[in-house]
């Protein structure tokens, strides 16, 4: 987890009602909630109001995070997922779409290889979308997020041994899906 | 797939569908901002406290000196005189280290510890040869003896006995002490209730000695009990015993 001393001091000055704190922290934040929600939702509509809906819930409780416990980042990411699980009871039906277009940032690659970039991508989503929700959490936050297991304990408040077991059951049914 | 899996998965993160559009991020931060209102937090008590970084030192200073001076004049005090400025402290110290003490036995042992302290006080006090001295030390002992016989928790009979040896070493000074304690009455009606019993037993010491015996052809056999020659009363008792019984109570075969 990202033990930073800026989250922290933001966090502080957040809880004594500083707007500007809060501000900084969404700035922090948004990216890595916005993306996590994504990959679990898989519509940016979805993930774009629950994003909006779970910093707005961070913000009201963040009176109620305590400093000696969890790392902030951590806290917000178990709040996220709770917000997720919600999302999913009440819409049970979540549409999975296989034929998105991804736009593939450009990192110096021939045409030809952002085509086969853009493919693959397409690809590994499409089968991620297919995967159970908790294996597909365990992918975005491992992968994705790139946080290690500790860290993923933390969130999903699981013992690291079941993240590892989780994790690789998770990655071999991805590759069942994927034929690889 | 040219590239492993977890490649593949690394690079999802910086597609830019996986990414907040400029537009959300404006308006969200916007719309979040202006929804939101923050409960003021519960500030603990000391934090209350609007108290400058030299300030908190200050008090920490003057909270560390008052300890330090507190300690002292308490350990001072146990060397105080009844008399002495400092001596309430001892006392109060004492009572605190009574009620402190979680055992019947502990607190016996304190309550102890003090009356010998009041008996050292007198007789140190006789020392000194000063009347008022002694007296103030006549009245915190029998003050203290007062308040231990009101004391819940405590052995009452070491308490008494301890009490008792205490007096035995100072009778001098009681007699001359200028008044008589208030419990003293009490206390004597019921040791002498006691001593009274206990008196009786010391004045006639001789056991009821029954002396074992038998009759055998015309003749009593007398069998001394264990232990009666260590007793010269009882002896003596057991022979004349055994005298009038072989004379008169035991008749005589035929």
């Amino acid at each position: 987890m990202r033990r930073d001393s800026t989250i922290n001091d933001l966090v502080a000055r957040a809880k004594a009602a500083d707007r500007q704190a809060l501000g900084e922290l969404y700035d922090a934040l948004l990216t890595r909630v916005y993306r996590f929600v994504y990959f679990r939702v898989n519509r940016r509509e979805d993930a774009e109001d629950l994003t909006e809906q779970v910093f707005v819930k961070v913000f009201e409780k963040i009176n109620m995070f305590d400093e000696r416990g969890i790392p902030f980042e951590a806290w917000v990411f178990r709040i996220a997922r709770n917000m997720i699980i919600d999302f999913y009871r009440t819409h049970k039906t979540v549409t999975v779409t296989l034929d998105q277009a991804f736009d593939v940032p450009d990192m110096g690659a021939s045409p030809e290889e952002c085509a086969e970039r853009a493919f693959e991508m397409d690809q590994v989503h499409a089968a991620l979308q297919s995967l159970p929700d908790s294996y597909r959490e365990i992918i975005v936050l491992k992968y994705i997020e790139e946080y290690d297991n500790e860290e993923i304990s933390t969130i999903l408040q699981k013992p690291v041994s079941h993240i590892r077991v989780l994790q690789s059951r998770a990655v071999q049914k991805l590759k069942d899906i994927l034929h690889v | 797939m040219n590239r492993s899996l977890e490649d593949v998965l690394k690079t999802m993160g910086t597609m830019k569908e996986a990414e907040p559009s400029a537009s959300f991020r404006t308006n969200a931060r916007i719309r979040i901002l202006n929804s939101v209102t923050i409960p003021s937090a519960p500030v603990p008590w000391f934090r209350r406290i609007n108290m400058t970084y030299h300030m908190a030192r200050w008090a920490g200073g003057a909270a560390l000196a008052s300890l330090i001076v507190g300690g002292t004049m308490v350990y001072a005090a146990q060397y105080s005189t009844p008399g002495s400025a400092l001596y309430p402290l001892k006392t109060a110290s004492e009572q605190a280290a009574l009620k402190l003490a979680p055992t019947v036995g502990l607190r016996t042992s304190v309550a102890t510890t003090v009356i010998d302290r009041r008996a050292r006080e007198v007789s140190e006090s006789e020392a000194t040869g000063s009347k008022q001295t002694m007296e103030q030390a006549v009245t915190s002992f029998q003050d203290t003896v007062h308040s231990l016989e009101h004391t819940n928790g405590l052995d009452t009979h070491e308490i008494e006995t301890h009490v008792k040896a205490a007096e035995a070493g100072m009778k001098p000074s009681l007699e001359e002490a200028p008044h008589q304690p208030t419990t003293e009455p009490k206390r004597d009606t019921r040791s002498g209730e006691d001593s009274g019993e206990h008196e009786g037993t010391r004045a006639n010491p001789q056991p009821t000695l029954e002396p074992m015996s038998a009759t055998s052809g015309g003749q009593t056999i007398t069998v001394p009990t264990s232990g009666t020659e260590a007793v010269e009363g009882a002896q003596t008792t057991t022979e004349s015993h055994t005298k009038e019984r072989s004379g008169s109570d035991i008749p005589k075969a035929d």
